[in-house]
């Protein structure tokens, strides 16, 4: 039996430092997952309500008639349910908790209201049925789950209580029959029959993507270098969405032909001020309409082979190409698009680069700097053009895809 | 002739956390009889289901105990995915073993603190607490809280740990391993701990098996039962080990097998870490609940079981949480009868209540 | 800050709680946050007392209990409710058993918010109880000397 064995910890304890945080006059360093209270980014709010649902306890109060989001600081768990379940991603969880108060704190917060996608005032979700091609594109879109399709049986359904009214499901369908109360527009066209197959004339077809790209349900395949076009007739929803963006109209679905052209009578130009002339609408252009010669900065475009399909317009780095009609200088700029995640930069093999700079005076962002045993490229200029990999002597350089 | 006296202890009582109210007849200093009476901290949440859809209710169940709090809300997600049928991945599974093996390092260490207070040598419950510090500084590093997680969902977990906090966390436990010895030397081998504890409340093993007594408190007097052995919940199959066992059945041999849990604990971290596969953590749960189920956990206090069922609609039918401290409790007013009034207070901590456990 | 606030008594009752945040509380006595260095010792006798922590919510078992022991605290006394079950009865608001918060039964005179409530922050509703409490200790000093003066008038 011993005694005192607690004389170790004890002789420890007086020589190591304090275990003490000395909180107040030290404040504690929060980790970073610490829930401590709710932030709102009152400008994204659309008070659609599906953070007050899901809460727990009830803490949150969305009222749309006067604009205010509030939050019952002395009710709050604290859980984060809340900031996962928002559709804008508007509300997060902040590492500081609320400081106590000699009354229950109550926080309000003012959103300025802006009219639910679909613009229509408070009323219930309705689909115009006879528009409606059951694509299940609103499922996807409704974060409450309140919606169900069928597209055999061809029903839809909204859960009228779950249905938080964000407009979420409105903004994305591609036929625009759905609307928050009065009447849905509609799509122009009358849905196509159940067993109508979607074909593609392949003489006409340029094999550009497009119709792949805008397919709610994943059922195309193209592919550009083998001149290859498929369609999955099990996952097709029969939308006519490929129908009516297909640029060179070669697809039909049952009756369903294209529809009118909103690119009829506008061609892609060209603001020559802004181009630097470094050809990646000519390497994109699937019609080969497109020829740029750097030297001699000219920029043409072939109008009969032209799909406009603004591939180009999109891969353009100086954004200077556009659709516009005749007589119209500017070309209507597209919206600036996030920074993409990844990016294309060249890549040398320093064993076979021979530092003759030829890369360098090609640049037309003047990215490379090629001196001896040095050869660097700067990511920020780089637009990803190629210029360099085409023009190097020694095949020592390669385009490569970076985060 | 002995006098009978009649003494209320509690609901409010310095050693206490929790209000328990027993009125305690005795002769003569020694205690005769034990009338225990609950209903402090009985809230009703159980009938919360039919105002909280079955994700809501996760955290509900999850606050029945601040102590307990991860067990409980793994076996409410475990019963509602059970009666759902939704599979919960594989990394899932081994993340929900790793953080309840951690709850039940903190639980311990608060006890072993608690119990420390309770006969009266206070520096060494300041120090089980200071190492619980620790532990408290892993939960919320991982989970964002230090006392109530809500990392537990339907379907898997809210977050992912990835693998080099996981190894950070071995590498902190074994660092405190040599403090928690040095601490627990203290209460196995000092000979004025052992005076208070070593022959007091005695329970012996045909005792425990009738009044069905679970946890550390069967296993102290020689019942080897451990849930985790048997039920395969979690990835515990999969880690090797036995439980802890000891015969004597008095505070002593208590107060042994959870410091030997301590142990065994930080190794089943360990293995779990070395062992855990890559792979998502959570499968999305569309749907409503239909059918019953019923999960069994091994929670710090001891066998727990969650009974959950739905008929078809988001709200569940009916939820029941069967906690340990209420098996418990008949045990503890058997230990209180013989014993000096002034033991009382370690005796009601030797069997580690959770009283808001037990009522909900 | 005069004698009174310099080293209050704290006694903590737990009401309905789950335990979180009276794990907590204890602590704010434990070596990391040790309320010790402001002379605050957790007691158990209500008249010993300055500060009544009180967590969790308030049923019909309990109210008794805490009339009880915040009728025994001599004056000045300050009451902090620790918590959103004490608040405002957090979680459990609609159980059947539970009649609310804190405040149905005592007056509050901080609030302190969270679920558990962090030990910094019980701290900082405790600083904040103290300020309430020198005003209560001022108010009564100031009363007694206005009734000692007119009784002498």
């Amino acid at each position: 039996m011993a005694t005192f064995k607690i004389a170790k910890v004890l002789m420890k304890s007086l020589f190591d430092k304090p275990a003490t945080l000395m909180y107040p006059v030290v404040q504690r360093e929060w980790q970073e997952r610490t829930r401590g209270s709710i932030d709102i980014e009152a400008e994204s709010c659309i008070l659609c309500g599906i953070c007050s649902k899901r809460c727990p306890t009830k803490a949150i109060e969305t009222d749309r008639a006067t604009g205010l989001w509030t939050i019952h600081r002395m009710q709050c768990i604290q859980c984060g349910e809340c900031a996962a379940a928002c559709p804008k991603k508007c509300l997060s969880m902040n590492q500081k908790y609320t400081e106590p108060q000699p009354e229950k704190v109550v926080d309000s917060v003012e959103v300025p209201i802006q009219k639910a996608a679909g613009g229509a005032a408070d009323g219930d979700l309705t689909c115009n049925k006879e528009a409606c091609v059951f694509c299940g594109l609103c499922v996807k879109a409704c974060p409450a789950d309140a919606i169900k399709v069928d597209r055999k049986e061809k029903v839809w359904e909204v859960d009228k209580d779950a249905c938080a009214k964000c407009g979420a499901c409105v903004e994305k369908c591609p036929k625009k029959c759905l609307s928050m109360g009065g009447e849905a527009a509609g799509g122009a066209a009358a849905a196509p029959a159940a067993d109508a197959k979607l074909e593609c004339d392949t003489d006409v077809c340029s094999y550009c993507g497009f119709c792949a790209t805008n397919c709610p349900a994943d059922a195309l395949t193209v592919d550009r270098k083998e001149k290859l076009w498929k369609v999955d007739d099990d996952a097709c929803a029969k939308c006519g969405i490929c129908v009516e963006k297909c640029p060179k109209k070669c697809l039909t679905l049952g009756d369903l032909g294209p529809a009118p052209d909103p690119t009829e009578g506008k061609d892609i130009v060209c603001d020559e001020d802004t181009c630097i002339y470094c050809g990646l609408c000519a390497k994109n252009c699937p019609a080969d309409a497109l020829t740029v010669d750097r030297k001699e900065k000219t920029w043409t475009i072939d109008k009969e082979a032209c799909v406009k399909c603004e591939i180009c317009v999109e891969k353009c780095p100086k954004k200077c190409l556009g659709l516009a009609a005749e007589g119209e200088s500017a070309p209507a700029k597209p919206e600036a698009s996030a920074a993409p995640a990844t990016k294309n930069l060249p890549v040398v093999d320093t064993e076979k680069c021979v530092y003759c700079a030829a890369c360098e005076s090609e640049c037309p962002c003047d990215a490379i700097e090629a001196p001896m045993d040095a050869w660097k490229v700067d990511d920020d200029k780089c637009i990803g053009c190629g210029a360099c990999v085409d023009i190097c002597p020694t095949e020592a350089l390669h385009m490569e895809e970076v985060k | 002739m002995a006098k009978k006296t009649i003494i209320p202890f509690g609901p409010q009582h310095p050693v206490l956390p929790e209000p328990i109210h027993l009125d305690l007849v005795i002769e003569d200093e020694t205690v005769v009889e034990a009338i225990p009476s609950i209903g402090f901290i009985h809230r009703g949440l159980e009938k919360l289901v039919e105002t909280r859809d079955y994700s809501q209710m996760v955290y509900v169940i999850e606050r029945i105990c601040g102590i307990c709090s991860f067990g409980h809300g793994w076996g409410a997600c475990s019963a509602i995915e059970g009666a759902m049928n939704v599979k919960v991945p594989e990394r899932a599974e081994y993340l929900r073993t790793i953080l309840h093996e951690l709850s039940r390092l903190h639980s311990h260490l608060l006890w072993l603190g608690l119990l420390a207070d309770a006969f009266g040598f206070e520096s060494l419950f300041n120090h089980c607490w200071r190492v619980r510090e620790t532990i408290l500084d892993i939960l919320e590093k991982t989970t964002g809280g230090r006392v109530i997680f809500s990392i537990c969902q339907v379907g898997g977990m809210r977050k992912d740990i990835d693998d080099e906090t996981l190894k950070e966390i071995v590498v902190t436990l074994n660092g405190i391993k040599k403090d928690i010895k040095s601490l627990t030397d203290v209460f196995i081998e000092d000979k004025s701990v052992k005076n208070r504890m070593c022959g007091v409340g005695v329970l012996t093993k045909a005792d425990a098996e009738e009044l069905g007594a679970v946890g550390p408190v069967a296993r102290g007097s020689g019942v080897p039962q451990d849930i985790r052995m048997t039920n395969g919940h979690g990835v515990y199959d999969k880690l090797d080990f036995e439980p802890v066992i000891e015969e004597a059945g008095d505070c002593y041999a208590r107060c042994k097998v959870r410091i030997g849990e301590v142990f065994q604990s930080i190794e089943l971290i360990e293995k779990a870490v070395a062992q855990i596969p890559e792979g998502p953590v959570s499968v999305k749960v569309t749907g409503n609940v239909e059918g019953e189920f019923i999960t069994r956990l091994e929670q710090p206090r001891g066998e727990a079981y969650y009974y959950a069922k739905g008929a078809g609609t988001k709200f569940l039918q009916r939820m029941r949480v069967r906690t340990p401290t209420n098996q418990n409790i008949p045990a503890l007013v058997k230990t209180l009868q013989g014993c000096d009034l002034a033991d009382v207070p370690m005796l009601v901590l030797t069997i580690d209540p959770c009283i808001s456990c037990t009522e909900r | 800050m005069s004698y009174i606030a310099k080293s209050p008594w704290v006694i903590h009752y737990d009401g309905s709680s789950c335990n979180g945040c009276d794990i907590e509380v204890l602590a704010c006595l434990t070596p990391m946050y040790d309320v010790e260095r402001f002379g605050i010792i957790n007691t158990g006798n209500p008249k010993h007392a300055d500060v009544f922590l009180l967590t969790g919510a308030v049923n019909e078992q309990n109210k008794d209990v805490i009339r009880q022991i915040y009728e025994q605290m001599p004056e000045p006394k300050v009451v902090v409710a620790v918590g959103i079950c004490a608040c405002s009865g957090g979680v459990f608001k609609d159980c059947y058993n539970i009649l609310g918060g804190s405040d149905t039964v005592v007056p509050v005179d901080v609030y302190v918010p969270g679920c558990a409530a962090r030990p910094e922050a019980i701290i900082d509703g405790v600083v904040k109880g103290l300020g309430v409490l020198q005003e209560k200790r001022d108010k009564m000093v100031k009363g007694a000397k206005e009734t000692g003066e007119g009784g002498n008038e």
